[in-house]
C-alpha cells in the first residue's frame, strides 16, 4: 500500500515515478475498478452489437439436400482453406500434419524459445514466426471466405464478381449460331449441364452471349483455369476440346 | 449484520488471508492502462474471461428452452428466436460471444507471445492457456451444430469427413465423434453433452489453474 | 480489521476516504455490468408468465338449440393445446346443459376430487336419462362423488367443489364455442 495510496488533502499530489515501486496499486479496489470500467465499455459495445445484429436461423437441417454448399464457422476457415492446397494423396498434410505441427509448436513455444530475453525485437525468429503465422491465418481465412462467396454465387446461377454478367432470359429467346461446329457438340455434352443447353444458365451463370465480352483466347484461358465454382477445363478432357468449345463460344454474341 | 456474519465465518474458516491476498496484491504500473495507455493490451485476458462468463450465463439461459433432439432442436431454437421475449438477444449474445471469445483470446495470446511472458518460470501457464484455446475451439465446433439448421448440419458433415480422412484410424475417430456413421440424432446428443457438460468442466478446471498460476507467479515484469 | 481501513479512519476521520470511494465506484461498475447482461436473461426467464393458458375458443360442432334444460348431453370436441413449439388438438369431452335462463353450461367430466372421469346417468339406449334418485346425476366411479345435473357436488361427496366449467361463447349461427376451464365455488358461482 506504499504506493498509489489515498491522497491526503494538503499533501503534494503523488507522482508514481517518485515512489520506490512506481505506480503499483492494490488489485482491489484501485486496479479492478479500472479493469471494470474498460469491461463496462466493452460489454456495452457488445450488447449494442448484439441488439442491432440479430442472428437468423437457417432452414431446418435436411440431410438429403446435397446442393447446400457447406462451410465451417469462420474461425475454422483457415484450416478448411489449408486443405485445398493439399489435394489428393497429399491430403494427409492438410488434415493432420500441418495443423498438428502448428498446434505442437504453439503448445511447446516456451521450450523452443528458451533465451532469457523477452523483448520481441531481441528474438527475431520467434517474433517473425508469429507475425508470419498470424498473417497467414488471416489471409487463409479471408481467401476461404472469398472463395465460398464465389461458390455460393456460382451455385445460385450468378456470375462471380469481376466476370461479365449476361442477363437471364428464356431459353426459347436464345439463338445460338453455327450449331454444326464440333464445339457445339462438346458444349452440349459438358458445359450445358450447368449453363443450360442454350447457355441460358442453371447452376452456372448464363453464357449465351459470352462472345460479346470475351474473345476465343480469353475464353480458352478462363476455361483452363476458371474462378468461382466452375471445375477445371469445364470437365472437358483435353486442351484441344477446350479450344474447340472456346472458338465456338466466341461466335455467340447474343 | 453483514459484518457479524462475515466474522462468524472468518472465525471458523479463516478466510481473510485468502481474499486479502487477492485483493491487496500490488498490480505493477506497466500493466496499468491508467498510467500508460498502451498497457491496454494487458486487458485482453481479463476481457476474454468477461466474455467467457457471459457465454456461460447466456448458455445456461438458452438451455432452459433448447432441446437436443433432431425433431425438436430446430423448432426450439426458432421458438427462442421468434417467440420468447428477448430470446433473440440471449441467443445473439451466445452466438456473437462465441466469435468474440476467439478474437479476444487470440489477441491475448499474441500479447503474451510478443511480450515473451511465457518464458521461464511461466511455461506451464502458457501450456494451460493453449489448452484453453483448444477447448474453446471445441466449444465452437460442437456448439455450431446445436441449432440443427442447414449450415450447422453441413459444417459438421464436412468436419467429420475431414476427421475420417486421417489414415487408418480416421473412420474410427469419425464414428466416435459422430456417435454414428452419419451426422444424425446421436451426433446431436453427443455434441450437446460435450458442449454443455464435458467442455465446461474442462474449461473451469483449466481457468482455475490459469488464475492460480498467475497469482502464484505474478505478472511478468516490464520488458 | 484490515490495515487499510484503519489507516483510512486515522487519516481522514470525516467524509469519504479515497479507498471507500473507489470501493463504491467498483460496486457501481460491477452492478452496471451485471445488469447489462442480466436484463435479457431475466426477461427471457419470465417469458412464460406473459403467456396465458389455453384461452382459445374451439367450436363444439353443436348448436345451442340442440341442448335442453333437463339433462346434460355429452359433447366430444378437440381442445387446442399450445405447448412451447408443439401444438396439438386433443380429443376432449364435456357435458352441456342449458341453465334455467337458457344459457349453456359446459361441464368438464373430470371429478374435482382426484381427477377421475365422472359418468352421467344413461338409460339402456345409452342416452342421458333422469337421475335414479331424482337428484344426483353424475357419479364418480373412484370415490363415489355425486353431482347434480348442474355439476354441484352432494354434501357427503369427497369432491371439494362443483365440476369445472368451460367459458362459453355462441356465434351468430348459434354454434357453441368452448373456452378455458374455470372453477366454481360450492354455490355454483365461477370463482376463477
Amino acid at each position: 500500500m506504499a504506493a498509489g495510496g489515498e491522497r491526503i488533502p494538503g499533501t503534494p499530489r503523488y507522482r508514481h515515478h517518485h515512489l520506490k515501486n512506481p505506480g503499483t496499486e492494490p488489485f482491489i479496489p484501485n486496479f479492478l475498478l479500472k479493469e471494470w470500467i474498460a469491461g463496462s465499455v466493452f460489454l456495452l459495445a457488445f450488447m449494442l452489437w448484439v441488439v442491432f445484429n440479430p442472428v437468423d436461423l437457417g432452414s431446418k437441417a435436411n440431410p438429403d439436400d446435397t446442393s447446400f454448399i457447406p462451410v465451417p464457422d469462420w474461425y475454422f476457415l483457415f484450416l478448411y482453406q489449408l486443405l485445398k492446397y493439399f489435394p489428393g494423396d497429399n491430403e494427409l498434410f492438410g488434415t493432420i500434419l500441418v495443423p498438428m505441427v502448428g498446434a505442437l509448436l504453439l503448445l511447446f513455444a516456451p521450450w523452443l524459445d528458451t533465451k532469457k530475453t523477452r523483448h520481441p525485437y531481441k528474438r527475431p525468429l520467434a517474433t517473425a514466426g508469429m507475425v508470419l503465422t498470424t498473417f497467414l491465418v488471416i489471409w487463409l481465412t479471408n481467401e476461404a471466405a472469398v472463395q465460398h462467396a464465389a461458390e455460393v454465387a456460382a451455385a445460385s446461377g450468378q456470375a462471380s464478381p469481376g466476370l461479365p454478367v449476361i442477363p437471364k432470359i428464356e431459353a426459347s429467346q436464345i439463338h445460338l449460331v453455327d450449331t454444326s461446329d464440333p464445339g457445339y457438340q462438346l458444349f452440349q455434352n459438358t458445359c450445358a449441364n450447368c449453363h443450360g443447353h442454350s447457355g441460358e444458365g442453371g447452376a452456372g451463370p448464363p453464357i449465351y452471349a459470352i462472345g460479346k465480352y470475351w474473345d476465343a483466347k480469353k475464353l480458352y484461358d478462363f476455361i483452363e483455369n476458371p474462378v468461382g465454382g466452375m471445375p477445371k477445363k469445364g470437365t472437358l478432357s483435353s486442351d484441344d476440346d477446350v479450344k474447340k468449345v472456346a472458338d465456338w463460344l466466341a461466335k455467340q454474341k447474343g | 449484520m453483514l459484518k457479524k456474519a462475515y466474522d462468524w465465518i472468518d472465525e471458523r474458516l479463516n478466510v481473510t488471508p485468502l481474499w486479502r491476498d487477492v485483493a491487496d496484491h500490488e498490480v505493477p504500473a506497466h500493466v496499468n492502462p491508467a498510467i500508460k495507455m498502451s498497457a491496454f493490451v494487458y486487458c485482453f485476458g481479463g476481457l476474454t474471461f468477461l466474455v467467457i462468463t457471459t457465454q456461460i450465463l447466456s448458455g445456461m439461459f438458452l438451455a432452459m428452452y433448447y432441446t437436443p433432439d433432431i425433431t425438436n432442436a430446430w423448432y426450439s431454437v426458432r421458438y427462442i428466436t421468434d417467440e420468447v421475449l428477448l430470446g433473440n438477444v440471449v441467443r445473439g449474445m451466445h452466438f456473437w460471444g462465441a466469435s468474440l471469445v476467439i478474437i479476444m483470446m487470440f489477441l491475448h495470446m499474441l500479447r503474451v507471445f510478443f511480450t515473451g511472458a511465457y518464458k521461464k518460470p511461466r511455461e506451464m501457464n502458457w501450456v494451460v492457456g493453449v489448452l484453453i484455446f483448444f477447448v474453446v475451439l471445441g466449444f465452437g465446433f460442437t456448439g455450431y451444430l446445436l441449432p440443427w439448421d442447414q449450415k450447422a448440419y453441413w459444417a459438421t458433415a464436412v468436419g467429420a469427413q475431414l476427421a475420417g480422412s486421417i489414415p487408418w484410424i480416421g473412420p474410427y475417430i469419425q464414428t466416435l465423434l459422430l456417435g454414428s456413421h452419419t451426422v444424425g440424432a446421436l451426433t446431436l446428443t453427443r455434441f450437446f453433452a460435450i458442449h454443455v457438460f464435458f467442455l465446461p468442466a474442462a474449461l473451469l478446471v483449466l481457468l482455475a489453474l490459469h488464475f492460480i498460476m498467475i497469482r502464484a507467479q505474478h505478472i511478468a515484469g516490464p520488458l | 480489521m484490515s490495515d487499510f481501513q484503519q489507516r483510512a479512519s486515522h487519516d481522514e476521520p470525516s467524509g469519504l476516504s479515497r479507498r471507500q470511494f473507489l470501493t463504491y465506484a467498483l460496486g457501481g461498475t460491477g452492478a452496471f455490468m451485471a445488469s447489462l447482461v442480466a436484463v435479457p436473461f431475466v426477461v427471457e426467464t419470465l417469458d412464460p408468465i406473459r403467456r396465458g393458458g389455453a384461452n382459445r375458443f374451439v367450436n363444439s360442432g353443436h348448436k345451442v338449440s340442440e341442448f335442453n334444460k333437463t339433462l346434460p348431453q355429452l359433447v366430444e370436441f378437440r381442445a387446442h393445446r399450445d405447448d412451447g413449439w408443439n401444438s396439438a388438438d386433443i380429443p376432449s369431452r364435456t357435458w352441456v346443459i342449458l341453465q334455467p335462463d337458457g344459457t349453456p353450461l359446459a361441464m368438464s367430466p373430470i371429478c374435482t376430487h382426484l381427477g377421475c372421469q365422472v359418468n352421467g346417468t344413461l338409460g339402456p339406449d345409452g342416452k342421458p336419462a333422469p337421475a335414479q334418485d331424482g337428484q344426483w346425476w353424475f357419479h364418480c366411479p373412484c370415490h363415489g362423488s355425486k353431482y347434480t345435473v348442474y355439476g354441484i357436488q352432494s354434501p357427503g361427496s369427497p369432491a371439494p367443489r362443483p365440476l369445472d366449467v368451460h367459458t362459453v361463447k355462441v356465434d351468430e349461427a348459434g354454434y357453441l364455442y368452448l373456452g378455458p376451464l374455470q372453477q366454481r365455488n360450492s354455490s355454483g358461482q365461477v370463482i376463477s
